[in-house]
């Protein structure tokens, strides 16, 4: 068996003239949830939909569970959990038809986990599906996810849409609920206070390429925020590789630097014209902010 | 599988309902109009276009939805393999389409059977089934154009044409067709339902049934084509044929004013009386025999297809209707509903059962004048007042009629596949008994029917016109003029080849020179469908029959290398196996530039990509180009 329950090698997948993945190489271990982060058009979903074999590489490879994407058997399928941010379900049938229908289709459906997870949900089994709030069905959608036990979940986006009480639902069902300790959990979102909650891995995806993987508290180690004065314009500060963004809030400089020792970068400040320099706790929420933003700003600067 | 197909039909069942009751409406405003059990081209326009469109449209709004990317991901998602999700929402689809169409028919008809006493035979459920299938073939059809990954997959709907069965055949070959077809719409609808629907173009056999299927369509885009880059483009210089009138073509020649077409003949005869003639037909009338052909009348033929066979007596009270089920008429009051009586070949009974075998019909029959019941070989004359069947004429064994009955210069013309028969009309009508016919004209040669039989009356007798495309060989036209004169005698005036060619032979026997092999599927296993509807009996319907000119054989040769030359570049540019493209080329020979064309459109897209990439460069360049703009200008 792999040690790896994701992988991808060389993937690349164009539509037309667009390139939505390029060379994206990934090994996610087994175990633990994984969050994707990244802006919207990062390839994300792309990725997701060629690692359920929904789409063809244009170039490369991935594998879920050991086995090529695109040769995913029934079987393997069963093994892996899929809620999409529309929560699509049968709008036409009970709550509690659909229950059934796939208690039918998963052999190791447990439903003692599917009945502790729907209960933090207001979900009634006599209910049209399409009668169900948008929370109620990502309720509904999560509890069925994971009583199928699957060893990968993949949540793409599920709270996208949902008001603050089913979020908190959500994300309680989430991380309450026990689950084999070989499941893999990949979860998609862009509320940064959902992923600093759950997640063990990040996986920082930017036009169409892993940026950085890493547990959350290691990447906030890796970036630094700096409030510095400086006497002349830091012409010079502001074309380092290293810093991701440089800000001038009323009269200060405010500034974000990656995989940069931080008493090297105060030093080089300090030498290149700072008058004085703060170094600031930075949260996951700014430091993932920052990466995200200087994408952005290469897309307005190509513009 | 049986949840999965409870899922499907639950979704549709209210709107199931809803079309049930809507359907069951129409039918009741329909025979408010025309009797329930009678067909009216309405009727009969309805009851093709039901199916189809209701097929179609429920394939695509069926698969459309499913096709949305999460609907898609949920529907595929699971542990359940991907043939069987297709059968189970096939399986509902098909239940919803049955309801639809053909339940509130069925109903319809067996309400009608059990509550009157409309004849309501066994092809009357048998056309419920043949349209069943029809839905059936249009639904995968649909769903096949809708998850193919060529656009062009939406051309196949022409292919329902052929399904369609508007002309008379027997009803083994309509169940063939239809289970054919059914079976062929089924495999593009299942190969087509993929989880990824990338790499399908690479599955041979669905690319060969995508072929197939996208033939027709493919046939009359080339037919239309020879307007575009031949009859337009002479028409604006004006040097087409039809303008040019010096032309002694075949086309020019049917086009002319009939006297001056039938002068041309005899001016041509070296006959005594041709001066006398030749001045007559400047005042004489011309009429056809018929360009209705009699279509082989055979029992239980389709609702849909064969009209209702029906006499009228008594101020339209009774109705007389042939049972294609008991091969008599069976006589039912309009207003009471009540069965007044039965007749056969031998004449009118109260009961069924005084009829014997030989008493009933043998074969369908046409009604003319609603006194003269043709079949086949015989011509009954039906007399209401004296109760009583006269059979009027009867052919000889190995001989049939081509034509139905048609009076002309008071005469009764009847033509068969070896002759026209002329008899006194006064006669044919007030006669009770068998008659001799006046004259009996053999046909010019061994062809059975003639694109046009034409007669004009003179002093002496008559002249009669036979004039056909096909009259010496496959695109060999000819024309002959007999005339007949009134004592008995027959004289051949003129026999007459034209051997100017009003077109190209390539443009002349065009839909020919495309695909032998396709085109003998047209005309042969859905005969006279397209090309030889109003000539069932034609003796060039199959390939086989057909002595093809040296020109025509190099033009289909050309036309296959053509399609080969073509694949070979395709396959280049596709970069095809040796196996595969080994594998099309042999096909070539067979579909020759219809498959080729075929081809080419099904592999438009990834030809375009292709085309695109290669103008930007190699593929990768163009990667690398795209990332390095967005990292880092």
């Amino acid at each position: 068996m792999t040690d790896y329950i994701i992988e991808s090698q060389g993937l690349t997948k164009c539509f037309g003239t667009k390139t939505a993945l390029f060379d994206f190489n990934l090994a996610i271990p087994r175990g633990g949830i994984h969050a994707f982060i990244g802006a919207n058009g990062a390839g994300k979903s792309t990725f997701f939909r060629l690692l359920l074999g929904l789409e063809s590489p244009t170039q490369g490879s991935c594998s879920v569970l050991g086995i090529n994407s695109q040769e995913l058997s029934p079987e393997h399928r069963g093994k892996i959990g899929y809620v999409n941010e529309e929560h699509t379900l049968p709008s036409w049938m009970t709550v509690d038809a659909v229950i059934e229908m796939q208690r039918s289709l998963y052999p190791k459906w447990q439903q003692d986990t599917f009945d502790k997870v729907i209960a933090n949900f207001d979900v009634g089994l006599k209910q049209n599906v399409g009668q169900l709030s948008r929370g109620e069905r990502a309720g509904l959608n999560l509890s069925m996810a994971l009583a199928q036990s699957p060893e990968v979940l993949i949540l793409d986006e599920p709270t996208l849409g949902l008001d603050v009480v089913a979020k908190q639902a959500f994300l309680t069902a989430l991380m309450h609920t026990e689950m084999d300790a070989n499941c893999t959990i990949i979860y998609c979102s862009h509320q940064m206070e959902e992923v600093e909650r759950v997640a063990d891995n990040l996986i920082i995806v930017e036009a169409g390429e892993v940026k950085y993987m890493a547990a959350p508290d290691d990447f906030c180690q890796r970036v630094n925020y700096w409030i510095c004065d400086f006497e002349t314009k830091p012409d010079k500060v502001k074309n380092l590789q290293c810093v991701l963004s440089l800000k001038n809030i009323e009269g200060q400089i405010h500034i974000v630097t990656i995989d940069q020792p931080a008493e090297h970068f105060e030093a080089y400040l300090l030498a290149n014209g700072a008058a004085s320099v703060v170094a600031v706790p930075v949260s996951l929420d700014k430091a993932i902010g920052a990466v995200l933003a200087q994408n952005h700003r290469g897309h307005e600067l190509s513009a | 599988m049986k949840l999965l197909f409870l899922t499907e039909w639950r979704r549709y069942q209210r709107l199931a309902g809803l079309l049930v009751l809507l359907h069951l409406f129409l039918w009741t405003i329909m025979s408010n109009f025309v009797p329930t059990m009678m067909m009216h081209p309405m009727k009969q326009l309805f009851l093709l276009a039901l199916p189809c469109v209701g097929g179609i449209a429920f394939g695509l709004i069926s698969m459309g939805l499913h096709r949305r990317k999460n609907h898609w991901t949920f529907l595929v998602h699971r542990p359940v393999s991907i043939a069987r999700i297709h059968l189970a929402i096939s399986l509902a689809n098909i239940c919803f389409l049955f309801c639809v169409v053909c339940l509130p028919i069925l109903l319809v008809f067996g309400f009608v059977d059990l509550s009157s006493n409309q004849v309501v035979d066994i092809r009357h459920y048998l056309t419920v089934l043949h349209l069943f299938a029809l839905a059936i073939c249009s639904y995968f059809f649909a769903s096949y154009a809708l998850l193919s990954p060529a656009k062009a997959s939406f051309m196949a709907l022409w292919t329902l044409l052929l399904v369609q069965g508007g002309v008379s055949l027997p009803l083994w070959q309509i169940a063939i067709i239809d289970m054919s077809f059914i079976a062929l719409s089924f495999y593009l609808a299942h190969k087509s339902f993929q989880i990824n629907t990338d790499s399908l173009l690479k599955n041979k056999g669905f690319v060969l049934a995508s072929v197939l299927v996208l033939q027709p369509f493919v046939l009359i885009i080339l037919m239309a084509a020879s307007g575009l880059y031949y009859h337009l483009p002479l028409a604006v210089m004006g040097d087409h044929p039809n303008n040019n009138e010096s032309l002694n073509s075949y086309q020019n020649f049917i086009s002319k004013d009939r006297d001056q077409s039938f002068q041309q003949l005899v001016s041509l005869s070296d006959h005594p009386d041709k001066q006398t003639l030749y001045r007559q037909l400047s005042l004489s009338e011309f009429q056809f025999i018929s360009y209705k052909s009699l279509a082989s009348p055979r029992f239980q033929q389709l609702f849909t297809v064969a009209k209702d066979v029906i006499l009228v007596e008594a101020n339209q009270e009774i109705q007389w209707v042939l049972s294609h089920d008991k091969r008599v008429f069976i006589g039912r009051h309009n207003k009471t509903d009540n069965i007044v009586g039965y007749m056969g070949t031998t004449g009118f009974y109260d009961t069924l059962e005084q009829l014997t075998e030989s008493d009933k019909f043998e074969q369908a029959v046409i009604v003319t004048d609603n006194q003269f019941l043709q079949s086949g070989r015989q011509i009954y004359q039906v007399n209401f007042a004296d109760r009583k069947l006269v059979l009027k004429h009867q052919l000889p064994a190995g001989e049939y009629y081509t034509k139905p009955i048609k009076n002309m210069f008071e005469r009764t013309v009847i033509q068969s596949n070896k002759a026209t028969y002329l008899f006194e009309q006064v006669d044919f009508y007030f006669a009770s008994k068998q008659l001799t016919p006046q004259h009996r004209v053999t046909h010019p040669n061994n062809l059975p029917s003639y694109q046009e039989v034409i007669l004009s009356e003179m002093q002496d007798g008559f002249l009669i016109r036979y004039l056909d495309p096909h009259f010496y060989g496959y695109l060999q036209p000819g024309a002959q003029l007999k005339y007949v004169h009134h004592d008995g005698e027959i004289d051949t005036l003129v026999s007459y080849a034209f051997t100017e060619s009003h077109v190209p032979t390539v443009i002349a026997g065009q839909t020919f020179v495309m695909s032998p092999f396709v085109m003998n599927i047209v005309n042969g296993l859905v005969p006279s469908q397209l090309f030889f509807a109003n000539e069932p009996y034609h003796p060039y319907q199959y390939v086989w029959q057909r002595e093809l000119s040296l020109s025509l054989l190099l033009w289909i040769i050309a036309g296959v290398l053509t399609a080969i030359l073509g694949t070979l570049v395709l396959a280049k540019y596709l970069a095809w196996s040796k196996q595969t493209c080994m594998f099309w080329l042999g096909l070539m020979l067979i579909f020759s530039l219809p498959g080729f064309i075929a081809l080419l459109f099904l592999y438009s897209l990834p030809l375009f990509r292709l085309w695109r990439t290669n103008r930007n460069n190699s593929p990768k360049a163009r990667l690398n180009t795209s990332f390095k703009e967005q990292r880092y200008v």
